[in-house]
C-alpha cells in the first residue's frame, strides 16, 4: 500500500500531486496490476484533505485508463506504467550528457545545475498540467 | 443551511448585514474573514444561540432557535470549546448521552480510544489539543448532519491541528455530513474545504465553490497607472501601488486586458487577503 | 437532565449537607439544654413563686441558657443566605464559563433548560426551609413557653411559612444576580446586601405596618389589672396620657406619684395617684389573632419578590441575545 505526501508550497494542485504520485508508483513498480489504491477514507484520515480532492484524483486516473473503481470494494490498478528500463533511453541519455558538459564548460557548478534542472522540470510539469486541465 | 438577508445588530453597530447564502449539503465549507468581520455572529445564528435582528436563518428548512429537533441534527464546537472542566472524560460523554436523543456512545469511545485519551481523566488536566478533540467527538457522537465549528484549530500547535482535522475529515467521509468551519488560518483551508464564504466588514464578499474562487481571479501587474487607466479595468477587487508599479487583483469577467498588464494567476491566499483589504504581496509564481 | 443537575451541584451538596446536619444538631442541643433548665425550674413552681434560693439558682440558670443559646440562634437567621449562595454557585460557574451554551447546543431548548434549573432551585430551597422549620419548631415552642410572645422575632421568623418565603427569595435573588452579573463577587455581594437589607426592612419597618394597630385608651380608674397582666400581643406603643390626651413620659409620671418615705402599700398608693390625676393608659398593639394574617402577608411579600426575580432570570436567559 503506498502513501501519499502533499507539498503545500509547490503550486501544484493537490489532486494533481496525487495523480503524479500514483503514476510515479506505477512507473517504479511499487504499484502493480491488481493492487488496491488507498481508500478515500484512509487518504483523508492521513493527509487531512478534502475527500473530493481524492475522488477527483482517482477519477482522473480512471479516465486515463490506469485504474478502475469496483463498487463497494475500492479502486484497483489496471495497467502498469513500468516502461522499458531507464537504461534503455539511450538517445535521451546521450543528449543529457552533452548538455551537462556544456553547462560545466559555461562555468556552472553542480548545485546550480541541479537547481536549474529542478525548477525547469517543475515549471514544465506545471505548464503541461495546466494545458491538460485546459483541454479537459 | 441557508440565510435570507440575515442581519444582526448589537446596540448601534451591525455585526452582520444583508447576508444571503446557501451552504449545499455534503460540502466542507470555510468561513473566512478578519477578526470582527462577523464570523462568530453568523455561526451563533446558525446554531440558534442568537436570534436575527432582521432576515432569517434556516437549517434543514427550519429556524434553529429553541428547536430541539433541528438542534439534534446540528453539532457545534464553539470557539473557546467550553467543556465542564471538573468532569472526567466519561462524564462528558454521559452529559452528551443524556441531552441528545441520538447518541452513538460506542463510536465516541472508540474515537477517543484511538486518540489515546483516557476516559477517567479530568478535562482540565488534558492538553489543549486533547480538549479540542473531546469537544469534537462530543459533537460527532450525536450523529449530526451538519457540524459547525468556530475557529476550532486557532489555539492549537500544528500537530494537534493536523490530528483535529484528521478526525473531522474522517467523520465526514464516514457520514457524508456537511461541515461549516471558520478560521483565519487561510493556508490550511485550501486543502480541506471545497466551498468558501468570505466575510468582511459584516458583509458577504464571496460565497461559492473554492475552485471558482481560485480560478476566477487574475493578478494584473503593470507600470504605475493613473486613475483613468484604472477605471477602464473592471471588477477590481484590490489595488496596490508602489512608485513604479501597480498591482490589481481582478475578478474574471471575460474581457481581455490591455497589453500593458502582465496577467498572472494569484495564489489562493493572495486572493483572500485582497478581499480582506490587505496589501497584495508580489509573489514569484511558477504557474 | 437529572444526572447533570446532580453532578453539577455535587460539590456544593458535599459541603452544604454536613454543615446543615451540624446546624440541626446544634439546634437540637439548644432546645434540649433550655428545656431541661425550664423543667428544672418549673417543677419547683419557680415561675409562680421564685423566692427560694434554689429557685433563684434554677431561674437564673434558665435565663442564662436562654440568652446564650438565643444569641447563637440569632446567627442562624443567615441560613437562607448561605443556602442560596451554595445553590446558586454552580449555575454562576456555568454562566461564567459558557458551559450553558454547550448545553443549549445539545438537543435541549433554552426554555426547558432554564425551567429545569429554576425548578430544581425552588425545590431544594423549599425542602431545606421545610426541614429547618421542623427542626426549629421545638425551639419555637420553648421560647413561647415563658414569653408567650408569638410576634417575638425568633418565634415569628422561624415559622414554616415565612422560612419558605425567605429561602425562595434568597435563591431567586442569588440566581438573578448570577444571571445578570455573571461573576462571583458581584453575585455574592448583591445577594448578601439585598437579602439582609430586605429582611431588616421587613422586620423593623414593614412588619408592624401590615395592618393598622388597634388603639385603646383606658382611664386609670377602669383598671382591672389588665395593665400589668401579661397578654400575648405585639405592643407597638404605650404610655400614660393626661385627661386631655397629652403624653406623659415615665419620669414625669414617677415624679407625679412619688410615695412618701413611710408609705406602706406602694401599689395602692400608686393606683390612687393615677386615678386622682385622671390619667389614662394608651396602647397601640396587634392582638394575637393577627399572627396568622401577618405570617401570610410576610410570606406573600417574599414569595412575590421571589416570583418576580425568577421571572427576570427566566426572561434574561431565554431572550436569545446572550
Amino acid at each position: 500500500m503506498i502513501e501519499f505526501h502533499l507539498d503545500g508550497g509547490s503550486g501544484v494542485a493537490a489532486y494533481m500531486q496525487i495523480v503524479h504520485q500514483v503514476k510515479q508508483a506505477l512507473r517504479l513498480g511499487m504499484l502493480r496490476t491488481g493492487d488496491q489504491l488507498p481508500t478515500v477514507r484512509d487518504v483523508v484520515s492521513t493527509l487531512a484533505i478534502n475527500p473530493n480532492t481524492v475522488l477527483k484524483a482517482y477519477r482522473e486516473l480512471e479516465m486515463e485508463g490506469l485504474v478502475a473503481g469496483r463498487q463497494g470494494q475500492g479502486t484497483f490498478v489496471l495497467k502498469s506504467l513500468a516502461g522499458p528500463a531507464l537504461a534503455g533511453h539511450a538517445e535521451l541519455r546521450a543528449e543529457l550528457v552533452e548538455w551537462l558538459e556544456r553547462a560545466w564548460r559555461a562555468g556552472m557548478d553542480d548545485e546550480s545545475i541541479a537547481a536549474l534542472l529542478a525548477t525547469t522540470l517543475r515549471g514544465q510539469i506545471t505548464a503541461r498540467a495546466k494545458s491538460e486541465e485546459g483541454a479537459a | 443551511m441557508e440565510t435570507i438577508d440575515l442581519g444582526k445588530r448589537y446596540r448601534r453597530s451591525w455585526a452582520l448585514q444583508n447576508c444571503s447564502l446557501e451552504i449545499p449539503a455534503g460540502r466542507i465549507a470555510a468561513l473566512i474573514g478578519p477578526n470582527g468581520a462577523g464570523k462568530t455572529t453568523l455561526l451563533n445564528l446558525a446554531v440558534g444561540l442568537l436570534s436575527p435582528t432582521e432576515g432569517a436563518v434556516r437549517v434543514f428548512g427550519s429556524a434553529p432557535s429553541d428547536n430541539p429537533e433541528a438542534l439534534g441534527r446540528i453539532g457545534f464546537v464553539a470557539q473557546d470549546r467550553p467543556l465542564y472542566r471538573s468532569f472526567t472524560v466519561s462524564e462528558m460523554l454521559r452529559f452528551g448521552a443524556t441531552l441528545n436523543p441520538r447518541w452513538d456512545d460506542a463510536m465516541a469511545r472508540s474515537r477517543l480510544d484511538r486518540l489515546n485519551i483516557p476516559l477517567g481523566q479530568k478535562v482540565h488536566k488534558l492538553s489543549g489539543g486533547q480538549q479540542s478533540q473531546i469537544a469534537l467527538v462530543l459533537a460527532l457522537a450525536k450523529r449530526p448532519e451538519l457540524i459547525v465549528l468556530d475557529e476550532p484549530v486557532a489555539a492549537l500547535d500544528p500537530l494537534a491541528r493536523r490530528e483535529f482535522l484528521q478526525t473531522l475529515l474522517d467523520a465526514t467521509v464516514e457520514t457524508g455530513m456537511t461541515v461549516l468551519l471558520s478560521s483565519h488560518l487561510v493556508g490550511e483551508l485550501e486543502r480541506v474545504c471545497d466551498y468558501l464564504v468570505l466575510l468582511n466588514a459584516a458583509r458577504v464578499q464571496f460565497a461559492g465553490d473554492l475552485e471558482t474562487f481560485a480560478e476566477g481571479h487574475r493578478l494584473l501587474v503593470g507600470p504605475r497607472a493613473q486613475t483613468e487607466e484604472l477605471a477602464r479595468v473592471s471588477h477590481v477587487v484590490h489595488a496596490t501601488h508602489t512608485d513604479r508599479q501597480t498591482s490589481l487583483l481582478v475578478k474574471l469577467n471575460g474581457h481581455g486586458y490591455d497589453p500593458q498588464w502582465d496577467v498572472r494567476d494569484p495564489g489562493f491566499e493572495e486572493i483572500v487577503l485582497a478581499y480582506m483589504g490587505q496589501r497584495v504581496e508580489e509573489v514569484e509564481t511558477t504557474r | 437532565m437529572t444526572w447533570l443537575t446532580w453532578r453539577l451541584h455535587r460539590t456544593e451538596a458535599a459541603i452544604g449537607i454536613p454543615i446543615f446536619a451540624a446546624l440541626i444538631v446544634i439546634m437540637f442541643l439548644a432546645t434540649q439544654s433550655v428545656n431541661s433548665a425550664y423543667d428544672a425550674a418549673s417543677n419547683l413552681g419557680c415561675f409562680d413563686n421564685g423566692d427560694s434560693i434554689l429557685c433563684s439558682e434554677r431561674l437564673s440558670d434558665y435565663y442564662d441558657r436562654s440568652s446564650r443559646w438565643g444569641n447563637l440562634t440569632t446567627l442562624l437567621h443567615g441560613i437562607p443566605l448561605a443556602v442560596a449562595a451554595l445553590l446558586v454557585i454552580p449555575t454562576l460557574q456555568e454562566l461564567e464559563r459558557g458551559t450553558h451554551r454547550l448545553a443549549w447546543t445539545q438537543s435541549i431548548s433554552r426554555r426547558r433548560w432554564t425551567l429545569i434549573r429554576v425548578g430544581f432551585l425552588i425545590g431544594i430551597s423549599t425542602l431545606v426551609a421545610a426541614v429547618w422549620a421542623v427542626t426549629t419548631s421545638d425551639w419555637r415552642s420553648s421560647i413561647l413557653q415563658v414569653d408567650e410572645q408569638s410576634f417575638a422575632r425568633d418565634a415569628f421568623e422561624l415559622s414554616p411559612a415565612v422560612l419558605v418565603g425567605y429561602g425562595l427569595f434568597a435563591v431567586a435573588l442569588g440566581l438573578a444576580a448570577a444571571v445578570v452579573t455573571r461573576r462571583l463577587i458581584p453575585t455574592l455581594a448583591l445577594l448578601a446586601v439585598g437579602f439582609t437589607g430586605t429582611r431588616i426592612l421587613t422586620t423593623f419597618v414593614l412588619r408592624e405596618r401590615y395592618r393598622n394597630p388597634v388603639e385603646e385608651t383606658i382611664p386609670a380608674a377602669d383598671d382591672t389589672g389588665q395593665f400589668t397582666a401579661f397578654e400575648d400581643r405585639w405592643i407597638l406603643d404605650e404610655s400614660w396620657l393626661t385627661k386631655s390626651g397629652e403624653r406623659l413620659s415615665w419620669e414625669r409620671v414617677n415624679q407625679l406619684c412619688t410615695p412618701g418615705a413611710d408609705e406602706q402599700n406602694f401599689e395602692a398608693f400608686y393606683q390612687k395617684c393615677l386615678v386622682d390625676n385622671d390619667l389614662q393608659y394608651y396602647r397601640a398593639f396587634h392582638p394575637t389573632d393577627r399572627f396568622g394574617q401577618f405570617q401570610l402577608i410576610e410570606t406573600a411579600l417574599y414569595l412575590g419578590l421571589a416570583a418576580g426575580l425568577f421571572a427576570l432570570s427566566y426572561w434574561w436567559l431565554t431572550r436569545r441575545s446572550a
